[in-house]
């Protein structure tokens, strides 16, 4: 569990360093000055600013995360198998 | 359990690719969302905007990119070159030496009394060797003023007695450079500065000379016909003619003090010449002044001599006055004869010193004061 957060981190920092972070934020900018000050809510943010993220996110970092990621394989994979499960019950649990 | 059997299956690569790819994914949108939370916030807090600066200010602290001019457009050197004047001396002064200057114009830096001190103890050292010996000690250790001491114009301010050592004097008029008026001194003042000094008054400037009593330039003849030019026959010795005592003003001093202005006026003429005296003429003023002396003498055994006396000295003089006042001036003394006591004459008793020194050095001192007092 630590692990997945270690590799946040790391993927934060990278994307800061990049420069990806001051990107978002000038967008983020631009979306608020068109929403007005004073109605913005977290979900108009989200929803726009997401996919944006997403997208600028520098190749280096992805291939650098991605190979990462592979070299820690096992453990991710029982991270991530493990959230899917918490995940997959939670819904089971709201579902019922 | 699940899991374990989870991690066997997963070891297939492009499975793991596929899981890196969601995790990954995944961990992008964390990031996203930890930007839209903290945006949302500084939004709501109202610092979101407080970054950006209208566009004037903006340009106000532009980077400076040009040669010669640092980032914020200041230029390095540009005090290099500025003057300021010094509020004390009212000279004008590097900026850069600014502040050694003012330290040691005032004297109140560390090595400013230092080297003051040492100019000073220069200064006294050249100029008043034998000020140590005179009843003026005390006056030399008063900080207002000394005799050569300031060579420069500039005040200096003391802040403790032993900083400065001379003012300049104005109501003495004393001007270190060029020498003393002798007529605007008191008998004091003269019988002070004479005791430090050469004094020898110059002819082309009637001012007197202010170097030492060694000065190269004038001769000891010179100083004591000065000094009894001066401060008249009862006048304080050289230090030369210290065995005489000195006593009380010798009241018929007329004569001699007319006899001493002769001889200083025969002197005067050499005193010009002063570099270049020479030998010849320092012989016949010796030789006149000596003459006199030994008239002097034989006027004390025989009174009737007189005005012989007078005669022969006519022919020294150069001028038809000083004839009459001769005579008058003997008369006077041989009239005078009898006792009386030993008269402090200085000029008489430099006489015997020179005399003493120069041609007869077994002249006996007691003879002297028996002449002043046949005189009296």
């Amino acid at each position: 569990m630590g692990e997945r957060d270690r590799l946040k981190e790391l993927l934060r920092a990278k994307l800061v360093e990049c420069g990806w972070k001051d990107q978002l934020k000038a967008h983020c900018k631009g979306v608020i000055r068109e929403k007005g000050l004073e109605h913005i809510t977290v979900e108009d943010l989200v929803a726009e600013i997401t996919p944006k993220g997403r997208a600028l996110v520098p190749d280096s970092v992805k291939k650098e995360r991605l190979s990462n990621q592979i070299k820690s394989n096992q453990i991710l994979f029982v991270t991530y198998t493990w959230l899917a499960d918490v995940n997959a019950s939670v819904a089971k649990c709201l579902c019922f | 359990m699940k899991m374990e059997d989870m991690s066997l299956s997963g070891l297939d690569n492009t499975k793991l690719e596929a899981l890196a790819q969601d995790i990954y994914s995944d961990l992008v949108e964390d990031a996203c969302l930890g930007l839209c939370f903290e945006v949302h916030r500084a939004v709501k807090q109202g610092y979101f905007f407080l970054d950006d600066t209208d566009q004037e200010s903006m340009k106000d602290f532009e980077i400076v990119d040009q040669p010669g001019v640092d980032i914020f457009g200041q230029v390095y050197n540009q005090w290099k070159n500025k003057e300021c004047v010094c509020p004390n001396c009212n000279r004008s002064i590097a900026a850069s030496r600014f502040a050694p200057h003012l330290e040691k114009c005032l004297g109140m830096g560390r090595n400013s009394s230092r080297i003051a001190n040492r100019r000073i103890a220069s200064s006294n050292n050249m100029n008043n060797k034998s000020e140590s010996d005179q009843e003026d000690n005390d006056d030399v250790n008063d900080n207002d003023w000394s005799y050569g001491s300031e060579k420069k114009d500039h005040m200096l301010f003391s802040f403790s007695g032993e900083l400065s050592n001379s003012v300049n004097a104005d109501p003495y008029k004393y001007n270190y450079n060029t020498g003393i008026n002798y007529e605007t001194l008191g008998p004091d003042e003269l019988r002070s500065l004479l005791t430090t000094q050469c004094g020898v008054i110059s002819e082309h400037t009637k001012k007197m000379c202010t170097r030492s009593q060694r000065c190269p330039q004038h001769t000891d003849e010179q100083r004591r016909a000065v000094r009894v030019f001066l401060l008249g026959p009862s006048a304080s010795s050289l230090p030369d003619a210290d065995t005489m005592v000195e006593s009380d003003c010798y009241d018929a001093s007329d004569g001699q003090v007319l006899m001493s202005r002769l001889q200083w006026d025969g002197s005067s003429d050499i005193s010009p010449s002063d570099s270049a005296s020479s030998k010849a003429s320092k012989r016949t003023e010796f030789r006149s002044t000596f003459c006199t002396f030994i008239q002097w003498r034989s006027v004390s055994s025989h009174p009737l001599l007189s005005i012989s006396l007078s005669g022969t000295n006519n022919s020294d003089s150069k001028k038809p006055k000083k004839k009459k006042k001769m005579s008058l001036g003997l008369n006077s003394t041989g009239g005078g004869g009898g006792s009386g006591s030993g008269g402090g004459s200085s000029s008489q008793t430099s006489l015997v010193g020179l005399s003493n020194r120069k041609k007869k050095p077994k002249l006996p001192v007691p003879p002297a004061p028996s002449i002043y007092d046949n005189l009296n």
